[in-house]
């Protein structure tokens, strides 16, 4: 029934596991539960890995990741392919997903204790740190360095602890406004380093 | 557009603007064809960040997800002639027919108390939460049985309870359900009846666990099941 659609190249994206990600979305939307388990199989451990990162709980990671997939799975028909990648697709609601939870969660801890509001965080030294040294891919890593510290610090801030940029700002001691121009330009010099979209 | 505005893409495509200021700049976006590709592709590059830390999901989130999966009813698209002709409607289009489809999904599960923000939320789905504890406990163990079809019978001691997930049995003759039966050292136990749920599907099956047991084995019986198993075991797992 989908047979014969097309998948363009320029949907690649710049990652491996495009070409059938794509196909099989086409398949996934038309509602066939074994494509769906297919892409399970390739999404589920970055889905995973960015949840667990962020969300730092394995119960709650694991809910989260479960609620991503079933999301995918429900919305799958308004995937566009022509606006990007499938694996980007599902990696932005995972990474909302995961923000959401941790931010209700911290809500919740503040309003038990407005006193102790970022005392459970750690310092940013320590969760830099750690982030990159497990980075299992050598290229983002290497990216990752190419940026300047204030820049770096940002876009792991955000991106693996979900915080938002005020907070990011207020960990680094930085005016808000500064961040949020570093968090785009260290984005934009990762996204030219990785050569996203070429 | 401003250039203020424009450089919140970076943060907002991590999700890192603040929820009020995410909304502003959200309708900011719809105008503004130049942000909306530079969030695009800084979304790219944020999965990449994303990639570089894959891990591997915990056992059992596979099976649990594919289940509530078959449960879940899926959205239509979003249809471009109809966001074309009411560009101006004041609540967007988009949360309209996310609305209808709400309401749609509510007016097949009406008269159930949901306790989830899931459109899709039936009787299956609370018992999902609960077949999803066990899926999850500690202790659970996973075995996963060679029948005609597939069956995998999962066992948390600690909950002291068994979750049992069969598909793709054999088509069974009219007048007969697919029976589930737990055997141990106490003798044998129905765990339940097999409900369909679709041409290859039954649902979850979750039982207690009346001690300790040793196989799980389903047989075909008459509607509403037996007492005991009254055919020989179609399928017939071995937990040892």
């Amino acid at each position: 029934m989908v047979e014969g659609v097309r998948t363009s190249p320029r949907e690649n994206g710049g990652t491996g596991a495009e070409p059938a990600g794509a196909s099989l979305m086409q398949r996934v939307a038309a509602g066939d539960e074994k494509a769906f388990a297919d892409l399970y199989d390739v999404v589920a451990g970055p889905v995973w890995g960015v949840v667990n990162r962020v969300v730092r709980n394995g119960t709650f990671a694991e809910e989260v990741t479960q609620e991503v997939l079933v999301e995918v799975w429900r919305t799958a028909a308004r995937f566009k392919p022509g606006k990007g990648s499938t694996l980007a697709w599902v990696l932005t609601i995972a990474h909302r997903r995961a923000v959401d939870r941790v931010r209700s969660h911290q809500a919740a801890l503040d309003r038990d204790d407005k006193a102790g509001r970022l005392d459970f965080r750690r310092p940013f030294d320590e969760v830099a740190e750690s982030t990159i040294a497990n980075l299992e891919q050598e290229r983002v890593r290497q990216c990752l360095k190419a940026l300047t510290d204030l820049q770096r610090e940002s876009v792991v801030l955000a991106y693996y602890n979900g915080y938002t940029y005020p907070e990011v700002a207020e960990v680094l001691d930085t005016a808000p406004g500064t961040v949020k121009t570093r968090i785009r330009d260290g984005l934009i010099r990762l996204r030219d380093c990785l050569g996203v979209g070429q | 557009m401003t250039a203020e505005l424009h450089t919140l893409t970076g943060a907002y495509a991590v999700d890192a603007v603040p929820e009020v200021e995410a909304a502003a700049f959200k309708r900011h976006l719809r105008g503004c064809d130049a942000c909306r590709q530079e969030v695009q592709e800084l979304r790219e590059t944020a999965a990449r960040l994303g990639t570089a830390v894959t891990g591997t999901p915990p056992p059992g989130l596979r099976e649990v997800t594919l289940v509530q999966v078959s449960h879940t009813r899926q959205w239509p698209p979003l249809v471009a002639a109809v966001r074309r002709a009411e560009p101006s409607k004041k609540p967007s289009v988009r949360i309209a027919l996310w609305s209808a489809a709400a309401a749609a999904v509510g007016a097949l599960v009406f008269g159930l108390a949901t306790t989830t923000t899931e459109p899709g939320a039936d009787p299956a789905q609370q018992q999902l939460a609960s077949v999803n504890s066990v899926l999850t406990a500690p202790d659970a163990a996973t075995v996963k049985g060679a029948v005609p079809g597939t069956a995998t019978v999962v066992t948390s001691q600690s909950q002291g309870k068994v979750v049992v997930l069969a598909g793709e049995l054999p088509p069974l003759a009219p007048g007969r359900v697919y029976q589930v039966w737990l055997i141990g050292a106490s003798g044998v136990h129905s765990a339940g009846l097999l409900t369909p749920d679709g041409p290859h599907r039954t649902r979850p099956i979750l039982a207690d666990l009346p001690g300790r047991i040793d196989r799980v084995g389903i047989t075909a019986e008459p509607l509403g099941g037996s007492r005991t198993p009254s055919t020989p075991a179609v399928a017939m797992i071995d937990l040892a």
